[in-house]
């Protein structure tokens, strides 16, 4: 090959690579398209103090040793039928209103129900709060949850 | 402002003797150079240089403390701009480098081309290859997943093992007895700080010794014709490292990184595995008593730093037999096999 | 004198190094134009949010406060009843204002020593221009100020 051909490969070589990075770029909007959707949106409601107030409640309380930090989830749960692992709440908003869940916080789970019927019950289980929050720390507790969106990019579970 | 105008005012402030520009751009190679066997040498740089690239872009958002390190992982690979990109970039070129590494090493082995005077040339080589799996080591456990923990816990374990020094080695290396914060910092500080610093000096001392020496001949090969360093050899390696980041890009926009579960100090996973280019030690180990293996792991890398004198004194033993050669595969061939039976089981 | 093939062969040559040339800085300009939108931060959109700030009670009559929320400084004074809400960011170089009623000012920065009175005029010192003003609303003991806010930035 000659000096001159071979200078004509590298440039070739070189608008294949910016014709790569071209579709990096198309990828890339693609992507933040997809992660936009998930951004909860902006709202009075977001700023509010009261969330601060509300996540130190649930600190206060211990309620991420069970549901995870920030209510992320993860914690193993034997058995449970919410994957083998205490439930996360990053999408409580979605299925419960705040009566729903201000109930829930008092009354607790008392039995868990078991993945397998055959197997053992599940050694963690939620205990009834209703002597311990109440009034406006209840009420902050459940703006709180109420304001929690899953993130971007929830690491699937594998074996590790 | 003419062009010679300008280098007189440059060759007037940087007084480089013009002999002394001229001849590293001019030298001649042999021409068994041309095949793509010897694409090799020039390889490893690139990914190096990629790396650095990528990596300093990456200490801009990586955040090495536990937890935050995952959070800020996830950050770059799924929220940021680009992030997967480069992310993606930093964690293919890591094990590109390591091929090309591994093919320049054995290239180089088969042909013999650390004889005397190249010996210390193979040696600063060797301790390449080494700092290049301690960049793997240390980089793969700044994710601060299940992995990286586990086989951060592992890997120092293994520290330990040493006689007498072990245990105080073992806290040196984790910044106390159990791996902590601390931890995550020194191996942060070894991947960005130490081992960039020792692989430039290394790779300096090398490049001037395959410089000074010359590109070392063939053996038995008389055939003495010669091609130009510059344009023509450039423009190959150019060619060469265009496709290898070709390859690299695609590769990412196909198969973007992802990221595994957080580290969760007590629970090591059911499955647990080291990354592939340390599965022929992983085999090893799990064949064998840990003293045993530690040992022998040793003696290997020390035969490994110290083989043109091993190859040269086995050649003193058996002249012509070219045990060197045979030893040499075998050890070769035997990793391999290592490697692949722990790939498949 | 040059043939007309030298001539050729010299234009051939030129353009292979103007293909390479080009072909190169391109691509490298698509790596920097990748590299940079990395680094560049991704700033959330500003948005105009009517946000509640404090109780009512909480401002002394003809006093100030300074509240700080996770996406602003409000300072809020009370004039003969009326509540005022201004940026408590200093205009000069960032700093936050404190309460400090004397005289002749009533909001004090610490960093170059501004002052600035019940309208956010400023009376003294370096900065160059009034506190910013807000619209404030009273609504059932609530005091909600309109701000122009962003979601705080995405960090690990």
């Amino acid at each position: 090959m000659t000096i001159r051909s071979q200078k004509y490969l590298v440039a070739a070589l070189s608008l294949a690579l910016l014709a790569a990075l071209g579709a990096v770029g198309s990828v890339d909007a693609k992507r933040r398209a997809e992660l936009m959707k998930t951004r909860a949106p902006l709202t009075a409601g977001a700023l509010n103090p009261q969330l601060e107030r509300g996540k130190l409640v649930f600190a206060k309380f211990g309620c991420n040793a069970c549901h995870g930090a920030g209510g992320v989830g993860g914690v193993k749960n034997i058995n449970a039928q919410t994957g083998g692992e205490v439930n996360g709440l990053l999408r409580v908003s979605e299925t419960y209103t705040r009566e729903e869940l201000v109930e829930r916080i008092r009354n607790g789970v008392p039995n868990v129900d078991k993945a397998d019927p055959t197997g053992p019950e599940p050694p963690l289980h939620m205990p009834p709060y209703k002597d311990l929050v109440g009034g406006q720390e209840m009420q902050d507790l459940v703006s709180y949850l109420m304001s929690l969106r899953p993130q971007a990019g929830e690491a699937k579970s594998e074996a590790w | 402002m003419s062009a010679a105008a300008i280098r007189r005012w440059f060759a007037e402030r940087v007084p480089i003797p013009p002999e002394m520009l001229r001849k590293p751009l001019k030298e001649e190679l042999p021409t068994h150079l041309k095949t793509w066997l010897w694409a090799f040498g020039g390889t490893p740089l690139l990914f190096f240089f990629i790396q650095v690239a990528t990596g300093i872009l990456l200490t801009f958002y990586y955040v090495p403390y536990p937890l935050h390190a995952y959070e800020s992982v996830r950050q770059i690979t799924f929220s940021l701009r680009f992030g997967w990109f480069v992310r993606g970039i930093h964690q293919a070129a890591s094990q590109l480098m390591f091929v090309a590494v591994l093919m320049h090493m054995i290239r180089v082995f088969a042909t013999r081309a650390f004889r005397p005077p190249r010996e210390l040339t193979w040696v600063f080589g060797v301790s390449l290859f080494l700092v290049t799996m301690g960049f793997a080591f240390t980089g793969y456990s700044l994710v601060y997943d299940q992995l990286s923990y586990w086989a951060t816990t592992v890997g120092t374990n293994m520290i330990s093992e040493v006689p007498l020094l072990g245990r105080p080695l073992l806290y040196l290396m984790r910044g106390g007895p159990d791996v902590n914060p601390n931890t995550l910092s020194r191996l942060y500080d070894f991947h960005i700080g130490v081992m960039p610093t020792l692989f430039v000096m290394l790779i300096v001392a090398h490049i001037a010794l395959v410089r000074l020496h010359g590109v070392a001949p063939l053996e038995g090969d008389s055939d003495r014709k010669t091609y130009p360093f510059f344009p023509d050899h450039v423009l190959r390696e150019a060619a060469v490292g265009l496709v290898l980041l070709l390859a690299v890009v695609v590769y990412v926009v196909l198969s973007p990184p992802g990221l595994g579960t957080k580290a969760d100090p007590n629970l090591t996973p059911a499955h647990i595995r080291p990354e592939w280019y340390f599965f022929p030690s992983y085999r090893w180990l799990k064949m064998v008593p840990v003293q045993v293996g530690l040992w022998t792991s040793v003696v290997f890398v020390l035969s490994m730093l110290f083989w043109p004198w091993i190859d040269a004194g086995l050649e003193r033993l058996a002249p012509g037999k070219k045990l060197g050669v045979l030893i040499g595969t075998a050890g070769w061939l035997f990793t391999l096999c290592l490697l692949v039976w722990e790939a498949l089981s | 004198m040059k043939t007309a093939s030298e001539d050729g062969l010299k234009r051939r040559d030129f353009l292979a190094n103007l293909a390479l040339a080009v072909a190169g800085l391109l691509t490298l300009g698509g790596f920097a134009a990748r590299f940079f939108a990395f680094l560049y931060p991704d700033v959330p959109p500003e948005k105009t949010l009517e946000v509640p700030v404090i109780a009512r009670d909480q401002i002394p009559a003809n006093g100030g406060v300074v509240v700080n929320l996770p996406v602003g400084h409000v300072a809020l004074i009370d004039v003969r009843g009326e509540i005022r809400a201004f940026s408590a960011v200093c205009t000069h170089l960032g700093c936050l204002i404190t309460w400090q009623p004397t005289s002749d000012h009533v909001w004090y920065c610490p960093c170059h020593k501004g002052k600035y009175d019940t309208e956010g005029r400023v009376v003294s010192g370096p900065p160059p221009r009034p506190l910013t003003r807000y619209p404030v609303s009273v609504r059932e003991g609530r005091v909600y100020v309109t701000l122009k806010v962003r979601q705080p930035m995405e960090s690990a």
